[in-house]
Parts: C-alpha cells; sequence; structure tokens
C-alpha cells in the first residue's frame, strides 16, 4: 500500500516537480540579489533545447545536461548585461528575453533539422532515469544550506534587501547581482534540460509552457525562501500530475472533469494565496531597483 | 596628535564650489563637533574623507601622514567609520548579521558563533550593553538600531567614528543615553566627529566645534570657550536672534469665536504609531503648535485629519471641521470646505518631482471649478495662477515649466505654501514648514504663517523645532505615546519643561 | 545652472528619438543574425518589406496586424500611466475575443447590423475589462502585485476560453478547436481595396479612438490621477486622488481596450474563436507601448511598425529557404532590449569621461 502511494503518487510528483524546482531556486537566488527574474521561462525553454540537441547528437545526457546549464548561463548573462550595465527595466527586459528565447528554439532547429521548433527523439538508452531527481535534491540541499549558513547567502540577501549597507561593507552589490542572475541562469538552464532528456525523449515546440511563470509564483509564494519555494513547486508538480491522472475520469455527474479546470488550478491558487492568505508581500526590499 | 586633519580642501562640483581651503583638525581621542548649516560643505567635505569625490586641492594627514583615501572601503580599513543619518541596516535580518556583513570570520560559513564571542566582548569593553544578537533589526528601537550601527563600525575596528546628526531621531532619553556611550568610547581612545546643527548638544558634549559656512572654515572653537550667540553667527554671518521679530497682532475676539476644528476623543488604531483619545479645539487667529519626539502620534493626527477617509477603518472619536462633521471625509471635501494643507515631507507627500510647477500646483486642486470644468482640466488658467503665485512668493528658478524635483528645499517649500493657500482656506495643517530650508527661506515661511494669522487663519503647526513652535505658536500641545501629555499657554513657554514633558515627564 | 532647462531639447522629442534609433537599432540586429542561417539580412529585409507593402492585400493585412498592436499596446499604455505593470494584455484580448464570438451567437436574434456591433462591442470591450480589473482590483485592495497576478490571469484566461471552445461554444461541425460561427450580420466588411484582406473601416476607428484617448488621458482630470498616482502614490493620496481608484480604473480600461481585438480578430477576420489565434499579441503590446515610450499617440507608428513586422515575418517561411515567422520573436525581443537599454544612451558620455579622467 505505502509502496504503491509512493511509486504512483510521490516519485510521480517529485519528477514533474524537478524542473519547476531548479527553476525556481534560480529565481530565488537572483531575486534576492534584487534582481527581478521574469526570464525564467525563456531560459527553460532555450536550456530545454540545447539539452535535447547535444544529447541528441553525443547520446550522452549528461552533455545535454551541461549543454542545457551553459545555454541558461549565457542568456542570463546577457539579461545581467542589459538590466546591471544598460539600465533596462527588469521587466521589460525579463519580457524581452522570453520573446527572444521563443524564437530561437525554432530558428536553430530550422537549420540544422529542417523542423519548425522540434528535435529528433532520443533513444531511451541515452536518456536519464533519475539522476536529475537525485542532482534536485541535491541542489535543493545546498540552497537552503547556503541561503542561511554561508557567506554567500548573507551577501545575496543584503545585495536585495539592503544594498547600501552592503556596499558600505566593502562587499560589491553589482558583483552579488551577477552571481545571483548567473544562478539563475544555469538553474533554470537545468530545469529545462530535466524537461526535454528526463521527462521527455525529445525537445518539442514551446515545451516550457508556463513552467518558468509558475516557478516564478513559487518563488514568490514561498516567500523568497529555499524550503518554502521548494513546497510550492511540489505543490504545483502535484496538480501537474493531478491534470495528467484525471483526464478523461468521471468524478461525478455523466461528464469527465474538463482538464482546464485542473490545468488553471495552479494559477488559481497563486492568485489566491498572493492576495488572501500572504498578507502584503514582504519581497526583498530592493527588488527591481536601479542603483 | 591629530586623528584627522583637513589642509586646504577646495572640491567644485562644476561651476560650484561646495568645499573652499577647508583646514580644521580633530584631535586623537576627542569628541569634535562639525556645524553649518544646511548646504554648508559638511556632508561634501565627509565625502572627500571617505573617498566618494577625489579633492581638487589641498590633502588629508590621517595621524599626522599624508592619506590617499580613494573610497569608502578604503576609508574603512584605515580606521575611518560613519553613522549615517538614515542606517545602514536590513529590517529583517539580524543584529548579529547586521553587523558582521562583510567581515564575517569564516572562510563559506558566516562563523557566526565565532562572531558573537567577540561582539560580546567588544560590547563589555565599550559598556554597550547589547544581548539580543539573533534579534531581527526592525524589532529594535531607534535607539538601539543607533547602537547596532555604533558596534558594527567597532567590530571593524574603527578608530574614528563619524555620526551624521545623530540625535535627529532620537527621544531625549536616548540623547542622553548615546552621549553616555560616546563618553566612554572616547575613555577607550576612540575619536569622534559629530555632524550636528543642534548647538546645544555640541555645545554640551564636544571638546572643540568648528563652524563651516559656504564651504570654508569659519573657524574652530573650545566648548568650554564659547557659547551659543556666537556659534550662530559664526554659522549664519550674522547676529541670529532666536526668537520671531515679525509683527503678531493679537487677533480680536479670539476668546469667544467658535473653533473651526474641534476634536474629541480621536483614536486611531496603528502598530506603529497609535492615537490615544485626543481632544483640542482650534480657535480663528491662533495658531495651536503640536510638539514631540518623532513617532509619538503626530504623524498619525495630521494624517488622519488631513484624510478621515483613509483611516475609517481604524478611527474613532468626533472630528467638527468648520461647524460640520468630517469624521468620513476624503482630502477633496475637506479642502472644499476651507483647508490648506502643508504635509509633513514635502518630497514624498507633497510633490509629484517630475512634473512642472503648473502640474504640481494642481495637485488636489485639480477638481477645484476654477481650475477644471466638466471633468477636463483648464491648465492655462492654472498656469497663469501659478506664473502669480512665482512672483508672489519669490520661487526660483520663475519658470512654470521647471520640475519641482530640480528646485530647491526651500523653493519646493514656497509652492507648497503657495498651493495651500490660494483656494483661500480658512484652516491651515503645516507640518514641518522650514525642514530642510535654508535660513533665508525660514524667515519668509514663518513671516507668511504668522501673516495668516494675522489675518484670522486658525492653524494647528507641526513641528520637531521646539524653537520654531516656541516663536510662533499662540497655545502647544505636547504629544508623548499617542495622546496629549500637556497643554502650554504661550506665557508658560519654556523650554526645559517642555522638553521635559515631551521625554515623558511632568510638568 | 537652472536657465539650462529652458534650452534642452524637450523630453518628449529626445525619447522620441531615442526609441527610432533603438527600435531600428534592435531591428538590424535580428536581420544580422539571419546570417547564422545562410541568408542575406538584405533579402530578409526585402522580404519583410515586400510582404507587408507590396499589394493592397498585403498593406490590408498589414494594417490589421496594425490593428491588433494598437489595442495591445494601449492595453499597457495606459496602467502604465497609473505607475502599473499590465503584462496580461495577452489573457485580456482572448477573453475579449471569446465574449464577441458569444455575443455574435447569443445575439442572432438581432437585426441591424450597428446594433449587432454595438452588442459585440460592449460585450468584449467588458469582459477584457473585467479581466483586466481583476489584477487592478487585487493590487488596489490586497497590494498583489500586478506582474504577477497579470501573469497567472493570461493563464486562467487560456484555460477558461478552451473550455468555452471545448465545452459550451463548440462548432459541432468542426473537427477545429473553434466556436460556432457568427451570425452573418456580426461580420464587419473589409475594404475592396484590400482585396480579400479583413480590414475595413474599424482600422479608422481605431485610429481616432487613440486619438481621443490621448487627448482625455492628457487633458481631464481622469488623468490627471492617473498621472498622480503614478508619479507619487502617496503625494495622490495626501491630496485626495485615490490611488487603488486609479488602479482599478486604468486596468479596466486597458483590459476593455485589448478585450476589443475581439472586434479585429473575430467580428473582422475569423467570424468565430479560434483557440491560439493570438501569436503573443498581448506580449508584443509591452514592446508597443515601449517602443512608443508609453505616450498614447506614439502607439500608433509603433503599432503600425510591428504591424509590417508581423505580416512581413509571415512570408519568410515561402519565400526563404532557413528563416520561418518565428524569427519574429527574436527581432520583437532585441527591439524591446533596443529600446529599453538607457544605459546604451550613456555610453558615449561614460566613454568620453573614462578617456578624459
Amino acid at each position: 500500500m505505502l509502496e504503491a502511494v509512493f511509486s504512483n503518487w510521490i516519485l510521480p510528483t517529485l519528477r514533474v516537480s524537478t524542473p519547476l524546482i531548479f527553476a525556481a531556486l534560480g529565481g530565488m537566488w537572483c531575486e534576492r540579489s534584487g534582481v527581478v527574474q521574469i526570464g525564467l521561462e525563456g531560459i527553460m525553454l532555450v536550456g530545454a533545447f540545447f539539452a535535447a540537441v547535444v544529447t541528441h547528437s553525443t547520446q550522452n545526457p549528461w552533455w545535454g545536461l551541461g549543454a542545457g546549464m551553459v545555454a541558461g548561463l549565457v542568456l542570463s548573462l546577457g539579461y545581467g548585461l542589459t538590466v546591471l550595465k544598460l539600465k533596462a527595466n527588469q521587466i521589460v527586459a525579463g519580457t524581452a528575453f522570453n520573446l527572444f528565447a521563443m524564437g530561437v528554439p525554432p530558428f536553430l532547429s530550422m537549420i540544422w533539422y529542417d523542423s519548425t521548433g522540434s528535435t529528433p527523439v532520443i533513444p531511451s538508452e541515452a536518456l536519464f532515469r533519475s539522476a536529475p531527481l537525485f542532482l534536485m535534491v541535491a541542489s535543493v540541499v545546498l540552497s537552503a544550506v547556503f541561503y542561511h549558513r554561508s557567506k554567500f547567502g548573507l551577501r545575496v540577501r543584503f545585495a536585495g534587501e539592503h544594498p547600501k549597507a552592503l556596499e558600505s561593507a566593502g562587499i560589491s552589490v553589482q558583483g552579488k547581482r551577477w552571481q545571483g542572475i548567473a544562478l539563475s541562469g544555469m538553474l533554470a538552464g537545468l530545469g529545462g534540460a530535466t524537461l526535454s532528456i528526463y521527462l521527455a525523449s525529445s525537445f518539442s515546440r514551446n515545451m516550457s509552457s508556463g513552467r518558468g511563470f509558475i516557478a516564478l509564483a513559487a518563488v514568490i509564494l514561498g516567500k523568497w525562501l529555499p524550503i518554502p519555494t521548494v513546497v510550492a513547486c511540489l505543490l504545483f508538480g502535484f496538480t501537474e500530475l493531478l491534470q495528467i491522472r484525471l483526464q478523461g475520469v468521471v468524478l461525478w455527474g455523466e461528464r469527465p472533469v474538463p482538464v482546464q479546470w485542473i490545468q488553471i488550478l495552479p494559477y488559481l491558487i497563486t492568485i489566491v494565496v498572493l492576495a488572501f492568505a500572504m498578507g502584503r508581500t514582504r519581497a526583498p526590499k530592493a527588488l527591481g531597483g536601479v542603483e | 596628535m591629530n586623528a584627522i586633519e583637513f589642509r586646504k580642501i577646495t572640491k567644485r562640483f562644476g561651476g560650484f564650489t561646495a568645499n573652499r581651503d577647508l583646514s580644521f583638525s580633530v584631535k586623537k581621542g576627542s569628541i569634535h563637533g562639525l556645524i553649518g548649516e544646511n548646504g554648508a560643505g559638511k556632508s561634501t567635505a565627509m565625502k572627500v574623507l571617505f573617498g566618494i569625490h577625489p579633492a581638487d586641492s589641498g590633502e588629508i594627514l590621517i595621524e599626522d601622514r599624508p592619506a590617499r583615501i580613494t573610497n569608502p572601503v578604503h576609508a574603512m580599513k584605515t580606521g575611518i567609520g560613519m553613522v549615517h543619518q538614515h542606517f545602514m541596516l536590513a529590517g529583517p535580518e539580524t543584529v548579529l548579521d547586521n553587523i558582521i556583513l562583510g567581515h564575517e570570520p569564516g572562510r563559506v560559513f558566516v562563523g557566526r558563533k565565532r562572531a558573537e564571542a567577540e561582539l560580546r566582548s567588544i560590547a563589555k569593553t565599550y559598556g554597550l550593553d547589547f544581548d539580543r544578537w539573533d534579534r531581527p533589526v526592525s524589532e529594535l528601537s531607534v535607539g538601539e538600531q543607533q547602537r547596532v550601527e555604533i558596534l558594527k563600525l567597532l567590530y571593524q575596528r574603527s578608530k574614528v567614528l563619524i555620526l551624521d546628526e545623530p540625535t535627529a531621531v532620537l527621544t531625549p532619553q536616548e540623547v542622553k543615553d548615546l552621549f553616555g556611550n560616546l563618553i566612554r568610547l572616547r575613555e577607550e581612545g576612540k575619536t569622534i566627529i559629530l555632524i550636528s546643527h543642534k548647538l546645544k548638544e555640541v555645545l554640551g558634549y564636544c571638546d572643540e566645534i568648528t563652524v563651516i559656512r559656504r564651504g570654508e572654515t569659519v573657524g574652530t572653537r573650545k566648548a568650554s570657550e564659547t557659547d551659543e550667540a556666537e556659534l550662530a553667527r559664526m554659522m549664519v554671518g550674522r547676529d541670529v536672534s532666536f526668537t520671531y521679530q515679525g509683527e503678531r497682532k493679537m487677533f480680536a475676539g479670539t476668546a469667544e469665536m467658535r473653533p473651526l476644528v474641534r476634536v474629541e476623543g480621536l483614536s486611531i488604531e496603528s502598530t506603529t504609531e497609535p492615537l490615544r483619545d485626543v481632544s483640542f479645539e482650534l480657535k480663528p487667529g491662533e495658531i495651536l503648535g503640536v510638539a514631540g519626539v518623532q513617532g509619538n502620534g503626530q504623524s498619525t493626527l495630521l494624517r488622519a485629519l488631513a484624510h478621515p477617509a483613509h483611516h475609517r477603518s481604524r478611527w474613532s472619536g468626533g472630528y467638527q471641521f468648520n461647524g460640520k462633521d468630517h469624521s468620513e471625509s476624503d482630502p477633496i471635501t475637506l479642502r472644499n470646505d476651507g483647508l490648506g494643507l502643508v504635509p509633513e515631507d514635502r518630497l514624498s507627500e507633497g510633490l509629484l518631482l517630475n512634473q512642472d510647477m503648473t502640474e504640481n500646483f494642481l495637485l488636489g486642486q485639480h477638481e477645484d471649478p476654477r481650475y477644471s470644468k466638466n471633468g477636463f482640466l483648464l491648465r492655462a488658467k492654472a498656469r497663469a495662477v501659478t506664473e502669480s503665485k512665482i512672483k508672489e512668493f519669490d520661487i526660483r528658478p520663475p519658470y512654470t515649466t521647471v520640475w519641482t524635483g530640480r528646485m530647491s528645499g526651500g523653493n519646493q517649500q514656497k509652492l507648497v505654501m503657495a498651493r495651500a493657500l490660494d483656494p483661500g482656506p480658512t484652516v491651515l495643517y503645516i507640518a514641518h514648514p522650514t525642514r530642510g530650508v535654508d535660513v533665508g527661506a525660514i524667515e519668509k515661511i514663518h513671516d507668511a504663517i504668522v501673516r495668516e494669522r494675522n489675518r484670522g487663519k486658525a492653524i494647528l503647526l507641526f513641528s520637531s523645532e521646539l524653537d520654531e513652535l516656541i516663536d510662533l505658536c499662540d497655545r502647544m500641545l505636547v504629544f508623548y505615546n499617542g495622546g496629549v501629555r500637556a497643554e502650554f499657554a504661550r506665557p508658560e513657554f519654556d523650554p526645559w519643561t517642555i522638553g521635559r514633558v515631551m521625554g515623558g515627564g511632568d510638568r | 545652472m537652472k536657465n539650462s532647462d529652458q534650452l534642452r531639447i524637450p523630453q518628449s522629442v529626445r525619447s522620441f528619438l531615442r526609441s527610432v534609433v533603438g527600435a531600428i537599432g534592435g531591428l538590424l540586429a535580428g536581420l544580422l543574425i539571419c546570417r547564422f542561417a545562410g541568408e542575406s539580412p538584405g533579402k530578409v529585409l526585402t522580404v519583410l518589406l515586400n510582404s507587408s507593402f507590396g499589394s493592397g492585400y498585403d498593406f490590408g493585412m498589414t494594417l490589421f496586424y496594425m490593428a491588433y498592436f494598437i489595442l495591445a499596446g494601449l492595453a499597457v499604455a495606459i496602467p502604465f500611466k497609473a505607475g502599473l505593470f499590465n503584462i496580461g494584455g495577452e489573457g485580456q484580448l482572448t477573453i475579449g475575443a471569446l465574449a464577441a464570438a458569444w455575443a455574435g451567437v447569443a445575439g442572432a436574434g438581432i437585426q441591424s447590423p450597428l446594433l449587432a456591433v454595438l452588442f459585440a462591442t460592449a460585450a468584449s470591450f467588458l469582459a477584457g475589462g473585467i479581466w483586466g480589473a481583476i489584477p487592478g482590483y487585487l493590487k488596489a485592495k490586497r497590494g498583489s502585485h500586478e506582474v504577477i497576478t497579470t501573469i497567472m490571469m493570461n493563464f486562467i484566461a487560456a484555460g477558461v476560453t478552451s473550455y468555452f471552445t471545448l465545452y459550451v461554444l463548440k462548432d459541432p461541425e468542426s473537427s477545429q478547436a473553434e466556436t460556432i460561427p457568427l451570425s452573418p450580420v456580426f461580420q464587419l466588411k473589409p475594404f475592396a481595396f484590400f482585396n480579400g484582406a479583413p480590414m475595413g473601416e474599424l482600422i479608422i476607428v481605431l485610429m481616432v479612438m487613440t486619438l481621443l484617448l490621448h487627448v482625455v488621458l492628457r487633458n481631464s482630470v481622469w488623468g490627471y490621477r492617473l498621472k498622480a498616482t503614478g508619479e507619487n502614490e502617496t503625494a495622490g493620496s495626501t491630496f485626495g486622488i485615490s490611488a487603488p481608484g486609479a488602479w482599478f480604473s486604468s486596468m479596466f480600461v486597458a483590459g476593455g481596450m485589448a478585450g476589443l481585438t475581439g472586434l479585429v480578430e473575430v467580428l473582422g477576420n475569423a467570424h468565430r474563436f479560434k483557440i491560439g489565434f493570438s501569436a503573443d499579441y498581448g506580449f508584443v503590446g509591452i514592446a508597443v507601448a515601449l517602443v512608443a515610450r508609453g505616450n498614447i499617440l506614439g502607439i500608433l507608428p509603433s503599432a503600425f511598425l510591428f504591424g509590417v513586422l508581423q505580416k512581413g515575418a509571415g512570408s519568410l517561411d515561402l519565400e526563404t529557404d532557413k528563416v520561418t515567422r518565428d524569427l519574429t520573436y527574436i527581432i520583437q525581443g532585441l527591439i524591446i532590449l533596443g529600446v529599453a537599454s538607457d544605459g546604451l544612451w550613456e555610453l558615449p558620455a561614460r566613454l568620453w569621461r573614462k578617456r578624459n579622467a
């Protein structure tokens, strides 16, 4: 019985939550350093694409995972350049990178595979079985420990909460923000990679389908703290699972539950919790501000 | 030995000279006062010292050796630290983390245990008793937060501690504690520079005092050999009388007139600054002062009286304005019934800084039939009136198209006053009319306030400058802990008694 | 020192010039990327321009897309005056379009074309408006950040419209995910000149409406309230301007504007609601408003530019070997970055200072 619950519900929830958790942890680090990260969606998409491409050509998922991470990093550094150096509004620039990222996979897949936004299927022996799951757990533990106990965590928190205090203590605020952005790129890139080479076996068009925004919502519902953020991700992962499991199931009446109602559940939960359960959101004070 | 010496420091910004041949020295192990008016060049001098702005000429000596400090971190390593007027503390973070930020003892991890042990011994050495290292800073009182700032400097091993206007936000009791601590620090060999404009305090606690005016050193005096009058003369460049010189005509029949404002048992719930059972009357032709240490309910009173609707859910008590019940009104209704308002903080509450003077003049008047019709603004009319106000109040620069964010504090304040007086109000709520305003403009603003009183307006005047209230008011309410602690009539005005009541004492 | 304020190039002109240069820069960067696909940027540009201006039909299609972008741009620019960032245009316009489709079915009994159009207009404006007003309300009453709530509302709109399309208004004769067609009286007639492109008087109406909105926001008391709230919400509130009122009303009008997309898409083009009709037009609206620098009048040229891009990109699939219409996403992203990167303009000055230091 317990085993059945584990293999039917707990493990699948952990699996579908994996991309979310990676991305949300990245988003948490970035926003804690004082930079809004609504570009998670685009980073995940590009990460998923490059992971699939590299895994397909090397037949080794670890290379793919690395590629997804690097692709995410590159995109996030571009974002860092525009918001930290060129002083673009963070929400505007994040939206721009999301649009940009939507164009990249179809553009490249046309050149490489003559397809408008999908990659060839990767044989199952070149896919991950459970490694990303362990990697995810490790990221959660490391993030939590570093957030609370390390010098890095302390300084990142101050970069987002009171940058002037950090500056006057002799630490570069911009430096911490670059690091926060880079972390978000790498982690969200990893998250994207797990979409295409862990949960699926190829990249398909617009594969991230809003997960970057869900991850961002998880960060906010988790009050920018690592463990609560992960819990929020698991909740969202569970509704995603529910959505798959309830497809075509008749719960009451004669017709099956429309899948749309379950689809909108995580978004509805986010709004309701944000508006009615959390009180005024206590975001990092300097979030989104310009120096 | 001198801890710090300025030698002929000159700093220009474009055509403006902020510091000219500024020279003074601070003896090691002393408390040194640095005083001057707003814009005299005190903060520029400190920025030069911290390497934020390099000096154009001159040199700075530290412990009698020439030093070239290029940035604040460098200054910190040289042993110079500053407690800013706005604390550099993150509210949700703990006291310990705020103090050790940037100087954590660990390599990868913070090393909180080690840091705490070290801090305990520092606190003991300097007699700064403190033991709540794991509390968030936001739970501390302002005085305690200031102590955290001082501990931060001590933890960084600063030898010279600069405090910028440290007493502006403290209660009298906290001020006493602060200076007790500073004297203890001096005994342990630290040097302290106190930037202030409160003459009494620098006279009371400093060893030496340097006065700066228009970027130049006027002179340095031993505290024991000077007095308030001399320092004030040095600061302003002429004799300053400490009392208002204009004509105070007694308004005929004040006593019998019916009050324009009547507040009865007003309480406002608030977690930060509640108001408890406040009652008073305000009659035509009088200035009623509201005194008190910041945070004792005055801000809540002003906000509540100016915008009752906004406080509806937390409101209890009566509020009659111009003979009518206004306990649920909004600012527009009150204005139409004769209220002119000068809010507490003109930058955050009074102005649209990225808009021109006309747009700012319209704020609050946008529904006045003189300036709008059928839902549309009559901007040309507003512009013409703004132009006439610019002439009347001598606002500079004299163009309606200037963004208010680019105007000086005094000129911004004149515009806010002009706007409050434009509808021909019968009641004025005026808060901190001269905060951050130059001396020249202060006199003009005071003149305007008394002139309105003499015309029979009822004025409620909020100020943190007790001297200002004593100069201008006919009566005074002293606030403490959200309520009126005592009321004084003009003949009873005595700064020492009022000060004691402000701190919670009895008359 | 203060006199120089009088002599400067007016802020509005400067920001207009910056927008133009930034947009052109972004466009050029996007075209250069085509080199990676082995296409010459010149050819891609020719395809783009030819496809959007080449014939009456082409130009009509360009105006058709422009109509979308006017509405999506207004949906961003209006709340922006009150200091809000409406990322929810996409959701508001899908809901508005669905409402237009519903109106066309529910109002089947209406005889007069004018009444029919008015009914559909009201339905789509109200539906989009309510969809926009919800985040406005939550911001006003609960302090919930509008960027998050509008993003969430986009996804909810996708679910809701898909439910209504598949379960409530489903066209039983169609195998696609689309609603029952409108009754004919609701269908807008295009100009003959456009040779079949689905655009008629509506584009003129939208242009005039934008002009009116410009005047209203600039000169009305309501516009002043939005501006004061966006500029300094505390000062506004101190002097009797309710920030919640400004937020709520601006988001309602913005959502309504986005909702009017229903007229363009449903009444003018497809004559029914199709799932996925919008190629992220709501998000392009952010770019449109940004290039216009929040200026309502500036929305018109800006929307036209994005209309050209959208129409032109459609031909890339056919006319080039390796570049597809998805290139527009890349170009749109780059244009936004070109316009939004304010720091670019300080770079020359900064370099100049560095050299002289």
